[in-house]
């Protein structure tokens, strides 16, 4: 006992005579932004190793020895500051807000916060302010054009309709392509599904990531290579974004924040019809769905019958089409509480999304409720749940495709002389009733578009719970064990009604109900050691163990023939062909572990390891291990170069695999119930008059498969200049996945259509560069433009033995030495010096000879171009998507010239063509003289695959945002704060595409890997808007 | 650093079995939705559907545009009538579907040593095969239904596949078997009956010499004389049929087409079938078409009106659609080898002096069993209509009148069954027809469907696209 006290007064006396020749210096430091105080924020003494660290409030109290009287404030996401105190005692500083550094703190793996300057690989964080400039409500499109490498399709005009995103390119030949989505540390479910049967084709909902409300985004972090990605595991190959919610700030005071908007859609791009020539063929006026009728004016249009079977003169209808859309309206209102003491913290947060498309009676609403609150249960143990529920309702969507209510399918077809609002009298009224029953149609083949808009809704509703709940000890300072466990759950079920007196096969009505219902659990429990060794190494040790669970459950139930037309229940069908009741089970066990060993906070080295067993692989052989390395060098630290022009400055490697199983039950082949297509009658299945069948099912299973392995390396630099008003990070990417589980399309004539093996070999290769630039900076006016530009190169390395090429849809085929998607087919007849060859007989030139490519989906590159302009209380924001080069199809665009109804089809109208090329004659080849009517000539392209490609370039004004921050003296004693009106618009302006009819972005397989294909799509929009902000 | 890692294995691997056991965890990859194993008893039914739901439907649509039965009225079918098609029109289904079902059939007659089993497998297998080669030429076939053995098959060539399926049938005939078990009710068709299987397959056989007449005479002949004396198909209740069902998903294709209001005027009488039959006063006429024709305002009607093939636009008098006892029935069976074919092909064998029978009273017992086929059973009619000038077989006329004769009247009787009368058309030219009009071809007939666009985009064995009007190996070139 003695001896302790004797030691205490020691230790006391030599703190004390060191205080002699000290002075105490204290203050507070407090953030520009909001005023409050920082804790966390180092306070060094330079030139000595005497620092400390502010507390809660923001406050600190620091021994400044004699002679030294420069302080340095330093906080992660600030710009650090050097204060000369001179004789001061009380120092309060300001630390203003670094844009340059914001994201020196990323989101990696398993959310686990790092310095990014630590990071070997490349990481992109989006913020949540950034990614809701203009309330866009799918979380996947607010993210367009933000991050370099990341390339983001939204399908169409649908509603809600699907985005689909890939990271540095294609990877997986047949698997999926899109990132891993985590939110707050637990995967959670992005598919799309689409059923397997026809009818379902001609719909197009969204995929699960759009349930995430951009709202409650504090950050997304995108892991762009499997490096980043490598513990997440298998489904990590493809990238992962990390999306961080929003927490309540530990604040005691109740936070309210409000966000509203109204915007108005329009079609972004229509075609450009034709409005010189009527309805009718051969240049005779005729009810038929083409427009190679006589030029308006002329005698033949003067008091004909119509469709109506009234006598008229047919004129032009320039804007038939135009006058049908509507005007789309969405509101979304979003409020938020939030508040927190030192020992909890929570924010709630609604979101409401209602909106009407721009066709008519469509429309959809989305409820969000979140809560994620967090509780500091003990000093050493603390917890957090978050859980989001989200209802999706929308009592119709529309269709597209070829699907018979699909209303661009429909305008295809209708000549141009037909007024559309003639048909909203969709029903043939008592007694006048004609052979095609009870809808009022203008012609016997196609839908009334109004009755296919009012009576054939496609319907969905979504009810989904994503939550998790963390547990945290943390017994000494360097050693932290967590437990997450987490699940998305979610029921989708779609309706789709067809009323009677729709096409076959549903002339006597019908309908389906498709449901899905998707959970996903996970669980992780992460060990994690974080120790300096000694004054110059930081060890930090990660272990974990993870298990998942996945079940996807398919209901399908098609009714036809109503007994009681207008009830779509399944009591009320005639006959019920090939329900569908399909459980999908997947589960996997891994374990991890990382390693990263720092020096001096300069020089960084990481490994990573990851084992995964999995349900979905040979029992005797499923597990699969994969290791990563990283490094990075702060070159700026090392050879000490700070206060010169370069601020910072940092180089980075890493090389990582990442293996991926399969999806469920591809082992075996299997048996199924047969049904074989009768077009344009009902498909003939079985059980046939009582008779049971079975047939060997299409795929053939493979009882060998081993996991796929993706393999990556990545070099980049990370340079600022100029105090960080330039900021460049550039990266170079390799990466090669190869003994792909694929599901390969075999010709039919083998018994089967598709096999599954491992095969081939798909490598992508390409540079990110981020350009940041600041050109102004002063104390009202700052103007920051970020560049983000990517190019990929990919191209298929190899396939299975004995295989040339796997098709991939839409005439698209991977094939070796060949970008993903490119289109392998016939395409004209040409000489060697690329002349068309002419048919004799026909005039035209014809489609045949060899196989040859004929360009792929693959772009150039892309562009992203954000400029953010903020004066006094202004703010403009505008950001410009840039995707340049690949091809995309558009089989509307030659329908379209089929039927004579866009402007190029005015050419040869009136006097026959004579297409340049040559015909090939015994004395060799003579240049073509033969005629051919336009409408011949028009019509030869129909779905044929070369005339049907066009340059996929495009430019789009993708977001615009002006915004004001109203004074606060203005309303300084009202409760309101942070008042902000904005003016919101998105893609309000396209350019630089191949033709002018179709927004080539557009994808009518959704998000499906296969992409830039498009036929009969609802065109996309254009938004126009105003948000109004503020809290209190 | 691997060690640790090892301990840190052991560690969880304890700490996750003692929650779970490992095993029992990830076992739940069987597959809950589909058995991984069948019976034949399931198989047959499915081919047999499956591959008559195609020869019916899409198959006999193409073909009896083509040979000018039925006519495109409305744009639906335009394409098809003017010979205007593309690859994505056909398709191979049937080697995925009913081909692979019979193949399955045949391998577990085998394994289980059911010769019945096996023996009626081969024979449906053959006859599949050789429709489609009838109507494609050059098809996969040895390397075909390999599964993951081969997956690029190659094609052979006719000339060797009709020897083939020949050798097929036999096979399969020496396998059937009175008194094994056979199929029962699970055999759409004869209900497992080993005889009938016996008739269908020397049927069958017969067709197939007499269509190699042109190319392999040699052949044709020595495999007609081999079977014309064997037990055939010689009345109507030995037809080989399948009877569709009443519930929506087993309607006949047909019905199927007209059941949808809007589409009932899609398909029409053609000009050339309705020239021959009105030329014979035959009582057909009125038994395959309708008189009213309701689409069209202001035609006359009472007429029965065949419109030319390829129009491209409504015919100014209307037109006529198929009798209502062909489309209104959805039970109505499809036909696949009937005795009034068998009659024509005796009669034809005859004629060629190949067997010993009368060519003239299997012609008229030909034509009288097509009368009863679609209703017409009125002995005095069937009489005068045998008795008329250009009906009545031209026994004292040469052997061409007569063969033209017998294929005329074949064609006649082949109503519904366009597969079959295509491919008499392609073998005989006969009768003559004029190319469809506004057909892309340059005035070229139509002489076999395109390979489908899955062969040319998955089979680098794919031979290469060969035209529609390229005749097939037993065809007669009709474009020179």
């Amino acid at each position: 006992m003695n001896r302790i006290l004797l030691i205490c007064f020691v230790l006391m006396s030599a703190l004390m005579g060191e205080a002699l020749a000290q002075r105490t210096v204290s203050g507070k430091v407090t953030s520009s932004a909001d005023g409050e105080g920082l804790p966390g924020v180092t306070v060094q003494v330079i030139g000595t190793n005497t620092g400390v660290v502010t507390d809660l409030g923001g406050n600190y109290r620091i021994q400044v020895p004699e002679g030294s009287s420069t302080l340095e404030f330093s906080f992660v996401g600030f710009t650090s500051q050097r204060i000369n105190i001179g004789n001061r005692s009380v120092v309060d500083v300001v630390l203003r807000e670094d844009i340059q550094s914001l994201e020196e703190v990323v989101v990696t793996a398993f959310g686990i916060e790092r310095e990014k300057r630590a990071l070997g690989y490349s990481v992109q964080e989006v913020e949540g302010e950034n990614l809701n400039r203009t309330n866009e409500s799918n979380v996947i499109n607010a993210l367009q054009g933000k991050v370099a490498g990341v390339n983001i399709n939204n399908t169409s005009g649908t509603l809600g309709g699907p985005s689909y995103v890939t990271i540095r390119g294609a990877s997986s030949a047949l698997g999926n392509n899109q990132p891993l989505f985590v939110v707050d540390g637990i995967p959670i479910d992005n598919s799309t599904y689409r059923g397997p049967l026809n009818v379902r084709d001609g719909a197009a909902p969204g995929n699960a990531a759009a349930d995430i409300n951009p709202n409650d985004v504090e950050s997304i972090n995108v892991l762009k290579g499997p490096t980043a990605a490598a513990l997440y595991g298998s489904r990590a190959a493809n990238g992962v974004i990390v999306i961080t919610t929003k927490k309540g700030r530990k604040d005691k005071r109740l936070g309210v924040d409000v966000n509203s908007s109204v915007s108005f859609s329009r079609p972004l791009r229509l075609p450009k019809y034709q409005n010189e020539y009527a309805q009718g063929y051969g240049g005779a006026y005729s009810i038929i769905d083409e427009s190679w009728g006589p030029r308006y004016g002329s005698d033949a249009l003067q008091g004909v019958e119509d469709w109506k079977g009234e006598t008229v003169n047919i004129t032009a209808q320039p804007d038939n089409i135009r006058d049908f859309y509507e005007t789309g309206v969405n509101y979304t209102n979003s409020v938020s509480l939030n508040g927190g003491t030192d020992v909890a913290d929570y924010r709630f947060g609604y979101t409401n999304v209602s909106e009407t498309g721009i066709l008519p009676n469509t429309d959809l609403s989305k409820h969000n409720f979140t809560l994620n609150a967090g509780l500091k249960l003990h000093e050493k143990v603390s917890t957090r749940a978050s859980v989001s529920y989200v209802k999706t309702n929308a009592d119709n969507l529309g269709v597209q495709g070829q699907n018979g209510s699909s209303i661009p399918l429909q305008f295809m077809w209708l000549p141009r002389s037909i007024n559309v609002s003639q048909l909203r009298d969709y029903r043939n009224h008592e007694g006048t009733q004609d052979a095609t029953g009870t809808q009022r149609r203008w012609i016997n083949y196609f839908e009334n578009p109004y009755f296919s808009l009012y009576e054939n809704t496609f319907g969905q509703n979504r009810d989904r719970v994503i939550g998790n709940v963390t547990f945290n000890y943390k017994p000494v300072d360097w050693l932290d064990f967590t437990f997450r466990a987490g699940t998305d759950t979610y029921s989708d079920r779609r309706t789709q009604k067809f009323a009677v007196g729709s096409d076959a096969p549903y002339s006597q009505g019908g309908f389906y109900n498709d449901q899905y219902n998707v959970s996903e659990t996970t669980t992780d429990f992460i060990a994690t050691l974080n120790r300096d060794l000694n004054e110059d190494f930081n060890l930090n040790v990660l272990v974990g163990h993870n298990m998942r669970i996945r079940n996807m459950e398919n209901l399908f139930l098609e009714g036809r023939n109503l007994i009681a037309p207008g009830i779509y229940n399944a009591s009320n069908a005639l006959n019920y062909p090939a329900p569908v009741n399909d459980l999908f089970q997947k589960r996997l066990v891994g374990v991890y572990g990382e390693a990263q060993l720092s020096w001096r906070d300069i020089v960084f080295v990481g490994a990573t390891a990851r084992n995964d067993w999995s349900s979905t692989l040979p029992k005797n052989d499923n597990s699969f291990f994969y290791p990563s390395v990283n490094g990075a060098v702060v070159i700026t630290d090392l050879l000490n170069l700070s206060g010169s022009v370069v601020d910072f400055g940092k180089i980075r490697a890493s090389w990582a695999q990442v293996g991926n199983d399969a999806d469920p039950y591809l082992l075996s082949t299997v048996y199924e119930r047969p049904i074989i297509g009768n077009f344009p009658g009902t498909d003939i299945s079985f059980p046939f008059a009582g008779t049971p069948g079975v047939t060997v099912g299409d795929n053939i299973g493979n009882a060998e498969l081993v996991p796929e392995i993706t393999s990556s390396w990545e070099i980049g630099a990370d340079v600022r200049f100029l105090k960080n008003r330039i900021g460049i990070d550039f990266t170079y990417y390799y990466s090669n996945t190869r003994d792909q589980i694929v599901n390969v399309s075999i010709p039919q004539s083998t018994g089967f259509t598709s096999y599954t093996l491992n095969a081939g070999e798909i490598e992508n290769k390409g540079i990110e560069l981020m350009l940041n630039v600041v050109p102004v900076r002063t104390d009202n006016f700052e103007w920051n433009t970020t560049f983000n530009f990517n190019r990929n190169r990919n191209k298929v390395v190899a396939l299975a033995e004995g295989l040339d090429q796997i098709a991939l849809g839409g005439g698209q085929v991977l094939r070796p030495g060949y970008p993903y998607g490119t289109w392998y087919q016939q395409g004209w007849n040409r000489t060697a010096n690329g002349d068309l060859i002419i048919n004799p007989a026909t005039g035209l030139p014809a489609i045949g000879g060899e196989q040859k490519d004929l360009g792929s989906a693959q772009p150039d590159f892309n562009l992203g171009f954000q400029n953010s302009i903020s004066y006094k209380g202004f703010d403009l924001s505008i950001l410009f998507d840039w995707r340049q080069g690949g091809k995309f199809l558009s089989y509307t665009n030659t329908v379209y010239q089929y039927a004579g109804q866009t402007e190029e089809t005015l050419l040869g109208r009136e006097e026959d063509l004579i297409v340049e090329g040559v015909i090939l004659t015994e004395g060799g080849e003579v240049a073509n003289n033969i005629p051919v009517s336009g409408q011949r000539f028009w019509k030869a392209n129909i779905f044929q695959i070369e005339p049907s490609l066009y340059d996929a370039s495009f430019i789009k004004l993708r977001e615009l945002r002006l915004g004001y921050s109203l004074p606060s003296a203005w309303y300084g004693r009202t409760p309101f704060s942070n008042i902000q009106l904005a003016i919101i618009g998105r893609n309000l302006w396209i350019g630089n595409t191949g033709q002018p009819h179709i927004d080539p972005e557009v994808s009518t397989y959704g998000a499906d890997n296969a992409q830039n294909i498009e036929y009969g799509s609802i065109p996309s929009t254009r938004n126009l808007g105003v948000n109004l902000r503020f809290s209190f | 650093m691997k060690i640790y890692i090892k301990k840190i294995y052991f560690v969880f691997t304890i700490l996750l079995c003692s929650l779970f056991s490992c095993e029992d965890f990830l076992d739940v990859n069987e597959n809950p939705n589909n058995p991984t194993d069948s019976e034949p008893e399931y198989l047959l039914p499915s081919s047999q559907v499956v591959f008559m739901t195609l020869h019916h439907g899409a198959y006999n649509r193409t073909a009896s545009l083509w040979v000018q039965q039925l006519a495109s009225s409305y744009s639906q079918y335009e394409e098809e009538d003017t010979y205007d098609v593309q690859p994505s029109f056909f398709s191979f289904e049937v080697y995925m579907t009913a081909l692979e079902d019979a193949a399955m059939v045949v391998q577990k007659g085998v394994e289980e040593e059911d010769p019945n089993i096996e023996g009626i497998g081969r024979i449906w297998q053959a006859y599949m095969f050789s429709v489609v080669t009838d109507l494609w030429g050059d098809i996969p076939f040895t390397d075909a239904l390999q599964g993951r053995e081969v997956i690029q098959p190659k094609y052979d060539e006719q000339s060797e596949i009709y020897p083939a399926i020949i050798g097929m049938i036999d096979a399969g005939l020496a396998k059937l078997n009175e008194d094994a078990d056979s199929f029962g009710s699970a055999d759409l068709i004869y209900g497992g009956d080993v005889q009938s299987w016996v008739k269908f397959a020397n049927s069958l056989k017969l067709r197939m010499y007499m269509r190699m007449t042109n190319v392999a005479p040699a052949v044709a002949e020595e495999g007609v004389r081999s079977v014309v004396g064997q037990a055939l198909i010689t009345e109507a209740s030995e037809n080989a049929e399948l009877a569709f069902g009443t519930d929506p998903q087993n309607e006949n294709p047909i019905y199927q087409w007209h059941a949808d209001p809007s589409r009932r005027g899609d398909l029409a009488a053609s000009r050339t079938i309705y020239t021959l039959l009105s030329q014979r006063n035959d009582p057909r006429l009125e038994a395959y078409f309708q008189r009213n024709t309701p689409a069209i305002p202001g035609a006359d009607a009472d007429e029965i009106i065949g419109i030319p093939n390829g129009l491209k636009q409504n015919y100014p008098a209307g037109f006529s659609i198929m009798n209502s006892n062909l489309i209104d029935d959805p039970t109505r069976p499809a036909p696949i080898i009937t005795a009034r074919e068998v009659y024509f092909l005796r009669a034809e064998a005859a004629v060629r002096g190949w067997s010993g029978e009368s060519a003239a009273e299997l012609y008229n017992s030909g034509i009288e069993a097509a009368m009863n086929a679609f209703g017409i059973t009125d002995e005095s009619a069937i009489a005068n209509y045998l008795a008329r000038p250009n009906v009545a077989f031209p026994a004292n006329a040469g052997v061409e009148a007569q063969l033209n004769a017998i294929w005329t009247q074949k064609y006649l009787a082949l109503f519904l069954q366009g597969v079959e009368a295509y491919s008499e058309w392609r073998r005989t030219g006969v009768p003559a027809i004029s190319p469809a009009r506004n057909n892309i071809t340059g005035g070229e007939f139509p002489l076999r469907f395109l390979y489908p666009q899955t062969e040319s985009e998955r089979n680098s064995n794919f031979p290469g696209v060969e035209q529609i009007t390229e005749p097939v190996w037993w065809g007669l070139n009709l474009n020179n």
